[in-house]
Parts: C-alpha cells; sequence; structure tokens
C-alpha cells in the first residue's frame, strides 16, 4: 500500500512532483521564446559566500529558465540564513532558497528529510527524490500558501572529531559536542548520546572546533577545506565516514504569487542536475586526505543507525519530524536492505 | 681482386671514419642543442625577472600585457622541459592570461544580464554557459600563478620554521613570516611583488571558481593560507593589501562582513593614496556578495576619484592599478546593464544613471541684476 493515502490522490490538486537536486552546474536551455510579459518576483537566496557563491550562482541557470515559465525573478543574495528566512516571511521576496533546516517551517514534510541517519547514502537518496517526484505526491509540496520547487542535495554531514579513538557513539558520551541553537533535534541527539551540548552558530562552530572549544563538531565535507578543519583535526582527530544526515537545499515560493504550474515546471527542472551535483559533493569528500577517514566496522555503524533512529523516532512524537517523510525514507532504506532488523521493528518508522 | 680488397679495405675505412664523424657530429650537436636550449631558457629566465617582469609591471596596457602573457606561455614555459623553472614569472604571467579569461567572463555577464533584461532565455542560458566556461579557464590560470608562487618560495625562500605549524605573532611577522608559518628570507621588493600578485592569483582562482559554481574544483582552503601570507607584506609598501586581504577573507568566512568593513575601506583608502587601487577591489567585491549596491556604488566613486581627490597612479606598478580598474569597470558596467541595459559610458566610472545633476550656478546670487 502507498504511504500516500487515496484521499490525497483524490483531492484533484494532484501533480506531477519532483524534488531535484542541484546545487552546481547546469541544466539544459530549452529554446522556447518568451512572449508574454512576465511577472518580476524576487528570491531570497541564502549562500555562505553571498551573491559570489556556487549556490547563488547557480541559481542564474534557473533565472534565465524561469522566463520561459513567465516569471522574471530578481535574486538578492543573503549571507545570514535567518534574515532570508524572516525576508521570505515578511514578504520581502516571494521566493527563498534555504537549507531544509530552516526550510522545515515552510514545509515539514520535505524539510524532515534531513532527519539525522534517515538517509544513509546518496543512493538512497536518489530514490528517495525520484519516489517524491511521482505525480501523486506533489500536494506534498504544498503547506498553505508555501510551496517547495526545487530540492538540492547539501552533502552528507559527517562527525569532525579531535581524537581517532572516538569510533563509537559510547565514546561520544562526555565530549563537547557545537549544536546549532536552530536545531533543536541536535541538541536533544547529543544529549541522548550522553555528550556536552555546546550552544553555537554557523559562523562560530568549526571556529570552537579548530581553537579546541569542542571536540566534535558535525558538517559535509565541504567544511574540512572551507573553515581549515584540519586545524582543528590536528594532531589526533578524523572524520567518522558514517553520514549522520543528508543536507538539502530547498526553493519554496508564496504559490499565490506564482503562475499555476510554476511549482511542477520548477521542480522538473532542478530534478535533473542530480547527479551532476552529486559529482561536486564528492569533489569535497575527496578532498579530505583518506589518512582522516575513520571507517567503522558494520557493527559499529548498526549501532549508530539505531540511536539515530530512535533520535528520529522521539523528534517525531514531539512533532520536530514528519512521521510521514519518515516512512518514506525508512521504506526507502529497507528497500535497499530488506534484512535490516528496523524493517521489522515493532516500532518502525 | 686483391686490389679490390685493398680498395674496399680503404673504403670500409673511409666509409667508418666518416660514420663515426657523422656520428660524433649527431651526438655533439645533440648536447650542444641541450646546452644551448638550457643556456637560451636560463637567459630567458633572466631577462624576464630583470626586465620583462618590470617593464610589464609598469604599463597600462592590461589588454595588451594580458594577451602577451597568453601568446607567450606555452613558448616560455617551454624550457620548463630542458629544466629551466620559471615559476617567478609564472606568478605574473598567469595572473595575466587569468585576467584575459576573466574579462571573457565579463563580457558574457553582460550578455546575460542584457538577455535576461530583454527576456530573452535562450540567450541568458547561453551566455551563462560562455560565462561558466570563462569562469573554469580563469580560475585554472589563476591557481597555476598561485602554485608557482609556492613553488618559487619553497625553493627561494627555505623556511626554517616550515613545520612549526604555528604561525608567529604579528610582530615577528614584519617582513618575515608565512608559508606554513615562515616568510621568505630573501625578501626584496621583487620577491615582495611577487608574493603580492601569488596571493592574488590565489584569491582570484577561488573566487572564479565560486563563481564558476566550483566546477574548477579549486581548493577553498587555499584562502586561509593566503590570509596568513598576507602577514609577510606591510600595508605601507603595498598598498594596504597586507590587512585588506585577511579582511576579506574573514569576512567571507564569517558570513557577517560588518565588522571586517572598516579595515577594508581603510585599505582602499591607503591604496588610492598610494597609487594602487588593488585594495578597493576587494572592498567593492565583498558589497557585491552582499548584494549592497548602494555600498558598491559608493565604493566605485571613491575609487574613480574627482576632482577634489584626483587619483595618481604608482608608474611602477601601473599594471596592477590598471587591473583593479578592469575589475571595478567590471561591477559598474553589470550595474548599468541591468539598470539601462548598456554598460558604463565612456569617462563615466564612477558616476551612475540615477545621479542628479549638480546644479550649476546656485553659488551664484544675480536677483539684483535680473
Amino acid at each position: 500500500m502507498s504511504i500516500f493515502s487515496n484521499k490525497n490522490k483524490k483531492n484533484g490538486l494532484l501533480c506531477v512532483a519532483v524534488l531535484g537536486v542541484l546545487c552546481t552546474g547546469l541544466l539544459p536551455a530549452a529554446q522556447a521564446t518568451v512572449t508574454a510579459e512576465p511577472a518580476t518576483r524576487s528570491a531570497c537566496i541564502y549562500d555562505p559566500l553571498g551573491a559570489n557563491g556556487p549556490i547563488f550562482q547557480n541559481f542564474k541557470t534557473y533565472q534565465a529558465q524561469a522566463l520561459q515559465w513567465g516569471v522574471k525573478l530578481e535574486l538578492k543574495p543573503y549571507t545570514s540564513e535567518r534574515i532570508a528566512a524572516e525576508d521570505f516571511k515578511s514578504g520581502a521576496c516571494q521566493a527563498a532558497v534555504l537549507t531544509g533546516l530552516l526550510g522545515r517551517q515552510f514545509n515539514s514534510f520535505t524539510g524532515t528529510i534531513d532527519a539525522y541517519g534517515a538517509l544513509p547514502d546518496y543512493a538512497e537518496l536518489k530514490t528517495t527524490f525520484a519516489k517524491l517526484s511521482a505525480p501523486a505526491v506533489a500536494n506534498y509540496m504544498q503547506q498553505g500558501n508555501y510551496e517547495v520547487v526545487g530540492l538540492m542535495p547539501g552533502g552528507a554531514a559527517y562527525l569532525f572529531v579531535d581524537d581517532r579513538s572516538i569510533d563509537t557513539p559510547q565514546e561520544l558520551s562526555g565530549k563537547r559536542f557545537a549544536f546549532l541553537d536552530s536545531d533543536p533535534g541536535l541538541k536533544q541527539l547529543v544529549m541522548k548520546i550522553g555528550a556536552s551540548p555546546v550552544n553555537s552558530t554557523i559562523n562560530t562552530m568549526y571556529s570552537q572546533f579548530n581553537n579546541g572549544a569542542v571536540d566534535v563538531v558535525f558538517g559535509p565535507a565541504m567544511v574540512y577545506d572551507a573553515m581549515e578543519l584540519h586545524k582543528g583535526l590536528s594532531p589526533k582527530g578524523g572524520v567518522v565516514r558514517y553520514p549522520t544526515g543528508q543536507l538539502t537545499i530547498q526553493m519554496v515560493i508564496l504559490q499565490s504569487a506564482f503562475p499555476q504550474g510554476y511549482g511542477q515546471k520548477s521542480r522538473d527542472f532542478v530534478m535533473q542536475n542530480f547527479d551532476q551535483a552529486l559529482q561536486s559533493i564528492t569533489q569535497y569528500e575527496q578532498s579530505i586526505p583518506s589518512g582522516l577517514w575513520i571507517d567503522l566496522p558494520a557493527s559499529v555503524q548498526a549501532d549508530f543507525g539505531e540511536i539515530l533512529r530512535q533520535a528520529r523516532i522521539t523528534l517525531r512524537d514531539q512533532s520536530i519530524y514528519d512521521a510521514k517523510m519518515l516512512t518514506v525514507m525508512r521504506k526507502v532504506r529497507c528497500g535497499a536492505k530488506p534484512d535490516s532488523a528496523e524493517c521489522s521493528a515493532t516500532d518502525r518508522e | 681482386m686483391k686490389s679490390f680488397r685493398k680498395l674496399s679495405a680503404r673504403r670500409v675505412m673511409q666509409f667508418r671514419v666518416i660514420q663515426f664523424i657523422v656520428g660524433a657530429t649527431c651526438v655533439m650537436s645533440l648536447t650542444a642543442c641541450q646546452g644551448i636550449y638550457k643556456g637560451t631558457g636560463n637567459g630567458i629566465k633572466r631577462y624576464t625577472a630583470t626586465q620583462v617582469v618590470p617593464y610589464v609591471a609598469a604599463t597600462t596596457d592590461i589588454h595588451q600585457a594580458c594577451q602577451m602573457a597568453t601568446a607567450m606561455t606555452p613558448v616560455l614555459f617551454s624550457f620548463e622541459r630542458v629544466g629551466t623553472r620559471l615559476d617567478d614569472s609564472r606568478i605574473l604571467l598567469s595572473m595575466l592570461s587569468g585576467h584575459c579569461a576573466s574579462q571573457q567572463a565579463w563580457n558574457a555577464q553582460l550578455n546575460y544580464s542584457a538577455a535576461l533584461k530583454q527576456q530573452q532565455q535562450a540567450a541568458a542560458q547561453d551566455a551563462r554557459i560562455v560565462e561558466k566556461r570563462a569562469l573554469v579557464l580563469a580560475a585554472q590560470r589563476y591557481w597555476l600563478g598561485y602554485q608557482a608562487k609556492r613553488q618559487f618560495f619553497q625553493q627561494e625562500g627555505a623556511p626554517s620554521q616550515a613545520n612549526s605549524g604555528s604561525h608567529p605573532s604579528k610582530s615577528m611577522l614584519r617582513p618575515a613570516a608565512s608559508e606554513s608559518g615562515v616568510c621568505p628570507q630573501n625578501f626584496d621588493q621583487s620577491h615582495q611583488m611577487l608574493w603580492l600578485v601569488g596571493m592574488v592569483d590565489g584569491l582570484l582562482a577561488v573566487m572564479s571558481d565560486s563563481l564558476a559554481e566550483r566546477a574548477a574544483n579549486i581548493p577553498l582552503s587555499a584562502i586561509g593560507q593566503i590570509a596568513d601570507d598576507a602577514q609577510c607584506l606591510q600595508d605601507a609598501q603595498w598598498w594596504g593589501m597586507a590587512s585588506a586581504i585577511p579582511a576579506m577573507v574573514a569576512a567571507l568566512k564569517n558570513g557577517d562582513a560588518a565588522p571586517y568593513l572598516p579595515a577594508l575601506r581603510q585599505s582602499s583608502g591607503l591604496g588610492f593614496a598610494q597609487g594602487v587601487r588593488l585594495a578597493s577591489v576587494l572592498e567593492a567585491n565583498i558589497y557585491v556578495t552582499q548584494g549592497n549596491d548602494a555600498a558598491l556604488k559608493e565604493a566605485i566613486r571613491r575609487f574613480a576619484g574627482d576632482a577634489k581627490q584626483p587619483f595618481k597612479v604608482k608608474s611602477q606598478y601601473a599594471l596592477f592599478d590598471a587591473a583593479a580598474t578592469e575589475h571595478v569597470q567590471a561591477m559598474s558596467d553589470q550595474l548599468w546593464m541591468q539598470a539601462t541595459g548598456h554598460r558604463t559610458p565612456v569617462g563615466q566610472l564612477g558616476k551612475f544613471w540615477d545621479d542628479k545633476a549638480a546644479s550649476v550656478g546656485d553659488d551664484v546670487d544675480l536677483s539684483d541684476v535680473l
């Protein structure tokens, strides 16, 4: 039975839904000529590097394509994600590009894709996106007047530890673990494993790791180079080769401000670039010296997986994570590994 | 028969002598060629370092310089095949050939904006593709320059504390620190210039790659090293760049640029006063990053100077100011294109389409006459 209920199918609101992926790279240009005067709309785009950053630059390709859908998008760069989200909410722009973490407030369903440990590898991420592209689930992209019109991978999040001997969940106990105050899920997870949560911000957490103020920090492979984490990893640290989550970048629009059918066209367009986006992400992962990676035996990976699963269930019960999205991702995981214990667990997601 | 044998033996002997002479000549020629090539390479290396670099650094024709660098690079660096290292020349020439690629990218970016303004979707997409290609090329060329800088100073500088891992305090650094902990030991003015140009190469490589959506895969970690390397220079001698580079890097890494803007603004002022406005490019670039058009316009106005504050270029390093001017003009052109559909009019750098016309004659009271 489909996890998407028949009631939703009958609503008459259904259209093709595609969660797309890009972060880098170009998509094929359409050849149609734009004739009608397009509506001018603005997009608040979060990129840590602002207008010169790769996310913002990528949306130039999107900007040109949007002309064909009857919209002239004005791109506004934001180096602060919080301000980008606030400006979007206040109506200063009619579209926003945010991480899944802050995007969750506009759509809890897609905002749950970033749930901890829910998608341990990129193949499962791609499968999830493919499943969510089915026409029957388009209405899940909409919540209120907000519609998610594009999902892009931001890279798997890894644990960076200052001591390579930390290679089991139990050994994280007592360690100082930086967490973002905007992420209540991580704080609970940190406390669950017995580590000491240290309140931080995206601007300070990596420098805290580099100067020894925290023992553990998490993030995509990109931060290794960008934030010079080799300083914090020296002399005996490492990167745990176990994705604790998949970061996503999401484009959300104020649906009423855009032409009918815009969302589906946008999702189709963004979706086409998954593999190219992934290529860029894996380049970052390859830039981490092989000697720094901490490989975990299967039994320890299973331990990590179970701890994260329990954390997701707790966060689901607290209405932080969307139950249906967790089920989608559990089905994807069990499709890849049907023998996993979680697939037959009574408390499965 | 006997005489034939004698004749034949003589001919064989003659043949062998000829063979020996030809063989020896060939061997000597080849050896001589290698020697000639290497000697020529060494001569070119000296000539490039002592004549070409200072000459080019003083030229104001950045277009000619970048085309020269692009065209000469394959010939010049072919001498590395015969053992002549030309890292010092490569630092500057890579910056120049990278500049040529940047020019292509700026033009494509303008075409993109123009197409967007005219709602030509396919033309805009095409322009963006051209822009990205040019940016990748620029990033790769700049990156070669940055690598040449590292290579050159590892050979020349022999940093004694290279593996110390820690950076000496700032007071110790002037002028002796960096490249993983220390500055080059033989650090005369020409070497300092190469050090600075190499850092700019690295910054431009990372920035171009970022604009190309990281298609060139330039390591982001370079900018942290570049910020450290900047401490080997002095603001007073190098146009405010010693402070401007770390401030810009910190602003990019921190996300919130506000704490670093005063330092950048001060560096721009120093560069303006000293005749090379490279720091202004870094400051303006931060405003582009923020999408702060008003601050960008002000920075461009200050860059251009005015009658009260005329700018005078330092002729010895006119090339770098010319490069800075092109960077700033590209930013100005982008603003103009988006607003008006055309570039900055000739002679109007520092002015904008929405400037209010200065009132003429307000200070003359003719009410008692007319």
